[in-house]
This record gives C-alpha cells, sequence and structure tokens, in this order.
C-alpha cells in the first residue's frame, strides 16, 4: 500500500465518519431537538 | 381553499424517518456497485470526483427534493404526480411525475427477486452453508452453480417449472414482509422497521469488516494475497484516470444512484413531515449514513476480502459477480468461521436490500390512496398484485437476467435520470430556487450555505445534463441494438409501457378526485391551509 493509497483511505473514511457523528449529534443534542425537546418534555 | 386532504400517516421521530430514508439509499449498490467502479476509475484517486458529485449533485437534489416534498405534504398531497404538479404549476409537471411511480414499482419487480436471493444465500449459510464441495479448485465452478440455480440464469421459467424452488418461496416471503410493513404504515412499519434494521445491518457489516480486515495472509503459497495488497488494490490512487472522462462520469453516476434521489421516494417521505421539523439537518443526515455504508465499508470490505483469496482476477466479474459468485468462494476458504461470516454477509444484504424495497413501495401505496380514495388494505392489496406480477414475470424470463437488466437500464437508470432532471428544473427555475430555500428552512437546524443557491440553480441541472448526456452517448446504441434484437427485452419494454399507461390513467383519475375536494393542485395559492 502506497503513503497515497493510506492517504485516500484515511481521509475518505474518516470524512464520512466525521460527517455522520457531526450530522448525528446535531439531530439528538442539537439547538432546536434541545428546544423540541423541553416544549414536550415538562420535566425538563 | 379548503381541502378535504387528510394526513393519513405520519413519522413518530425525526430519527425514524432519517434512517427510513437512509435505508431507502443504503442498498447493494453500496457494497458491491461502489468498490467496482472505484477499482476501474483509479483507486483512491476516484474519491475526488466521487465527493465533487457528492457535494455538487448528490446532497443539494437531496434538499430540493426534500423541500418539494414537504411542500406538496403541507398543501395536501403526498404522491409524486400531485406534489410535481403543485411545484411545477401544472399538468406536464404533473404527468412527468408519473415517473416517480413507475420507478420504484418497477424497480421493485426485480429488486424483489435479488432481495429473495439474499434471503436464500442467508438461509443457506445459516443453515450451516452452501455445499461447494471439498476440492478448493472446484469451488468457484461450484459457485457459479449455485449461482445459476438461485437466480435460474441458464434457463427461461427454470425457477417456476414445476416444484416449489426456494428462491420464489423466498420471493413470496419477501413480497408478504414488504406488503405487511407497508400496510403497518410509516411509523408503525417502516419506520419501526428501519430503527430496527439499520443498527442490525451495521453491526453485520461490522462483524464481516473486522473478519476481512484480520484475515492477514491466509495463503502462504501466495504471500503476495494479503490484507494490505487488498486495500492498496482498492486504494492506492491511478491520478491518471482523473483526465478521463468517464471517471467523472462513472463518479456522478454512483453518488446519484447511491443516494436514490430522482426516485421518487423522498419526495413521498419527506411530504409527511411538518412545517416545524427540520429537513436540511434530516436530509444531510441521511446521505452521509449512505456515504458511511458505502465509502466505509463497501470500500474496505468486498474487494479486500476478494483479493487476499482470489488476487486480481477474484474482484472482476461485476456486482453480481462479486457478491454472489466470488465471496462464496472466499467465506469457503475461511474455514468453519467462514459460515457465519457468509451468514453475516448475506443478511447484510438483505436488509440493505428490504429497507430498500419497502421505500419502492410505499409512494405508489400512497399515491393508490389518495388518487383512488382507496382504503390502506386495498391499497396495498392492489400494489401487491401489480407487484408480485413484475417479480413473476422477471423471475420467469431469467435466462441471462435479461428481463431484469432490461428494466435496471430503462427505468433504474434512465428513468430516474430524467426524473431527477425534471425535478432539479422545477426546484431551481419553476417553483424559485430563492422560494425553495426559504421552503426548506422552516424549522431546520442547519442552514444551507448561500453557495448552494447558484448549485441548485446552475452547477446541478447542468451537471446532471452532462451525466446524463455522457450516459446515453456511452450506452444507448448498444441497448438500442439489445431491444432490436431480442423478444425479451422487448416484450419487457412492453411490459413497462402498459404500467406507465396504468399509472398515468390513475393519475387522470386522481386529478379530478383532487380537484372535487377542492385541492389547489396546480399550486396557484399562496399559503398552504392543511392543518397539522
Amino acid at each position: 500500500m502506497t503513503a497515497g493509497g493510506w492517504v485516500f483511505l484515511i481521509v475518505s473514511v474518516g470524512t464520512v465518519w466525521s460527517l455522520a457523528a457531526w450530522c448525528y449529534y446535531r439531530v439528538l443534542f442539537g439547538k432546536r431537538s434541545a428546544e423540541y425537546r423541553q416544549m414536550h418534555d415538562p420535566s425538563e | 381553499m379548503t381541502s378535504k386532504a387528510r394526513p393519513t400517516d405520519q413519522w413518530k421521530s425525526q430519527i425514524g424517518v432519517i434512517l427510513a430514508v437512509a435505508g431507502s439509499a443504503v442498498g447493494l449498490g453500496n457494497f458491491l456497485r461502489f468498490p467496482g467502479q472505484a477499482v476501474t476509475h483509479g483507486g483512491g484517486a476516484f474519491m475526488i470526483p466521487y465527493f465533487c458529485a457528492l457535494l455538487l449533485l448528490g446532497i443539494p437534489i437531496g434538499w430540493s427534493e426534500w423541500a418539494m416534498g414537504r411542500y406538496g405534504g403541507e398543501r395536501g398531497l403526498h404522491s409524486v404526480p400531485g406534489i410535481l404538479g403543485m411545484v411545477g404549476h401544472g399538468r406536464v409537471p404533473r404527468y412527468f411525475g408519473v415517473l416517480g411511480l413507475l420507478i420504484p414499482l418497477v424497480i421493485y419487480m426485480y429488486y424483489g427477486l435479488i432481495e429473495a436471493w439474499c434471503l436464500r444465500y442467508a438461509w443457506a449459510y445459516l443453515a450451516g452453508g452452501p455445499a461447494l464441495g471439498t476440492d478448493p479448485a472446484g469451488w468457484a465452478a461450484a459457485s457459479a452453480d449455485l449461482f445459476a440455480r438461485v437466480t435460474g440464469s441458464n434457463q427461461d421459467g427454470l425457477l417456476l417449472h414445476g416444484g416449489l424452488d426456494p428462491t420464489v418461496v423466498c420471493l413470496f416471503l419477501v413480497l408478504a414482509m414488504n406488503l405487511w410493513l407497508v400496510w403497518r404504515g410509516l411509523s408503525g412499519g417502516i419506520e419501526l422497521f428501519c430503527q430496527i434494521a439499520m443498527p442490525a445491518m451495521a453491526i453485520c457489516a461490522v462483524f464481516v469488516l473486522i473478519r476481512v480486515l484480520t484475515l492477514g495472509t491466509p495463503n502462504p503459497a501466495e504471500p503476495h494475497q494479503n490484507v494490505l495488497a487488498g486495500l492498496a488494490y482498492m486504494w492506492n490512487p491511478d491520478f491518471s484516470q482523473l483526465g478521463n472522462f468517464d471517471t467523472w462520469l462513472a463518479a456522478g453516476g454512483q453518488v446519484f444512484f447511491s443516494l436514490s434521489v430522482g426516485f421518487g421516494v423522498i419526495l413521498n417521505y419527506a411530504s409527511y413531515i411538518s412545517r416545524k421539523d427540520d429537513i436540511v439537518l434530516s436530509s444531510l443526515t441521511a446521505a452521509s449514513t449512505n456515504e458511511l455504508f458505502e465509502v466505509s465499508f463497501g470500500g474496505l470490505i468486498t474487494v479486500t476480502a476478494a483479493f487476499v483469496f482470489l488476487g486480481a482476477n477474484g474482484v472482476a466479474g461485476g456486482t453480481f459477480g462479486v457478491g454472489f459468485q466470488t465471496l462464496p468462494v472466499v467465506f469457503a476458504s475461511m474455514g468453519s468461521i467462514g459460515r457465519w461470516v457468509g451468514a453475516a454477509w448475506f443478511l447484510t444484504l438483505f436488509l440493505a436490500a428490504i429497507t430498500s424495497s419497502l421505500s419502492m413501495l410505499q409512494p405508489v401505496k400512497a399515491f393508490l390512496e389518495e388518487s383512488l380514495g382507496l382504503h390502506r388494505g386495498v391499497a396495498v392489496v392492489l400494489l401487491g398484485g401489480i407487484a408480485v406480477s413484475g417479480s413473476i414475470w422477471v423471475a420467469w424470463f431469467s435466462k441471462g437476467l435479461r428481463a431484469l437488466d432490461t428494466m435496471d437500464f430503462w427505468v433504474g437508470t434512465v428513468a430516474i435520470f430524467v426524473l431527477a432532471t425534471v425535478q432539479i428544473i422545477l426546484f431551481g427555475w419553476v417553483l424559485g430556487v430563492d422560494k425553495g430555500l426559504e421552503s426548506a428552512h422552516e424549522g431546520a437546524e442547519i442552514r444551507i450555505p448561500g453557495i448552494f443557491r447558484y448549485i441548485l440553480k446552475y452547477v446541478a441541472p447542468v451537471y446532471l445534463g452532462v451525466v446524463l448526456i455522457g450516459f446515453c452517448i456511452q450506452n444507448l446504441p448498444d441497448r438500442l441494438a439489445t431491444v432490436a434484437a431480442e423478444p425479451v427485452a422487448r416484450s419487457t419494454i412492453g411490459l413497462v409501457g402498459a404500467v406507465l399507461a396504468l399509472l398515468a390513467v390513475l393519475t387522470w383519475f386522481g386529478e379530478k378526485r383532487w380537484r372535487e375536494q377542492g385541492i389547489d393542485i396546480d399550486g396557484r395559492d399562496k399559503q398552504p391551509e392543511v392543518a397539522r
């Protein structure tokens, strides 16, 4: 495996994992999600 | 205007709709087609045009579909003809929208059969593994023979001729399962199933990935066939391919098909989302989930496993060849654990297939309910009758998989390009990109960067047009010659035409019904009045 191969593998896999992690973080813990939960959950 | 249309279905949660859309997008192409495309078009270097296409084509078109779907749903229509007629202000876009019913329905006809193959293979591995014999030299031939038996590809009618072929049993099982889940509705059927199936698919894929990455050098007699060499075969960049137009075309096509845009599915799914809920982040999350499966599982498992045991020859063979013929040889070479790795692999494919096939039935079911006023159960029975008739057609003309191949090209490829082009033009130029983005931003968790205004209006339509024209130049002449020469291809086109005509007639009935209900089907009113 060449250095270029490693770079493309790590950058590509890292990019899709980072994007997915950021998206799911925003979906689960984002500002709107928090407000929405607060509106619908009186205990918060 | 008072709409009598009632929202009959709803998503239960944002994560549910994201997983449902991601489940629709993640399919066999993620695991089988993507690595083949990458290897052929420059290995790691393929990722440069791939990510460009994702940014300029896949993600923006996805946003436009989510926005248009919700726009139509807010105004009381959930079917693709209804939504496109409303967005495009008239009858022509509405009848182009019939493609948004034809595409998922016809694709289901052959996809359901492929799903049945996956189930049959998965069951065979769970039950002890298919018998490929004791001589490793004979495994490749035995695997090819098994594939021919499962698919009936040696002769027309083989699957349906006398006796109850296991593939046909699996075909009816998956059809029943699909119809049952669609009948249960969005939240109780599709959403619930995808919330279980997507994590299960990820677990199976991770199990297979770990085993593949820890294979080392399984055959000491072939030291160059090891995991690192397999990864190198997939990922070492060949930059010379970037100067080749085919590479950019292939990347555009792979991203486009992988994300399930231009299918009609997202329009329908998004029509059940209310104005207060986010669609921008949801669309991006669904796309990123698809990419995660494609790049990190599809990009690491298939080629690496095939190369480690069979060398470069094992990687050749096309989508079905690698997935259904080469990999069983690889699993046999793994020894006793190969049975479980094979089961996990084919369960992954089965779950990928069923989460996609569910999404193909839902838009047509919604259309039958909406255009004819049918109850859900009646709509599902009618839909099942049409779908199973088509699947039996594909199963009967199984020799060389010609019916499947014909439908896949003309409907699963060309029609999708056409519908996506119509959609992006409607969004950017008829609805208006500013109004479309404003609509998308209602309830949004994140904002679409301003640059996408220009990408959606100019870059994406041009990119899509170039990919479509390039694709047609490359493929149409051969395909037209095939249709002219092969009776099966011609009659399959006739079947597709008949289904298209049926759906167009039903749309005409729908138009009448929607007008009688007072729905603004040409989208002339400014504000939606459908209460949520």
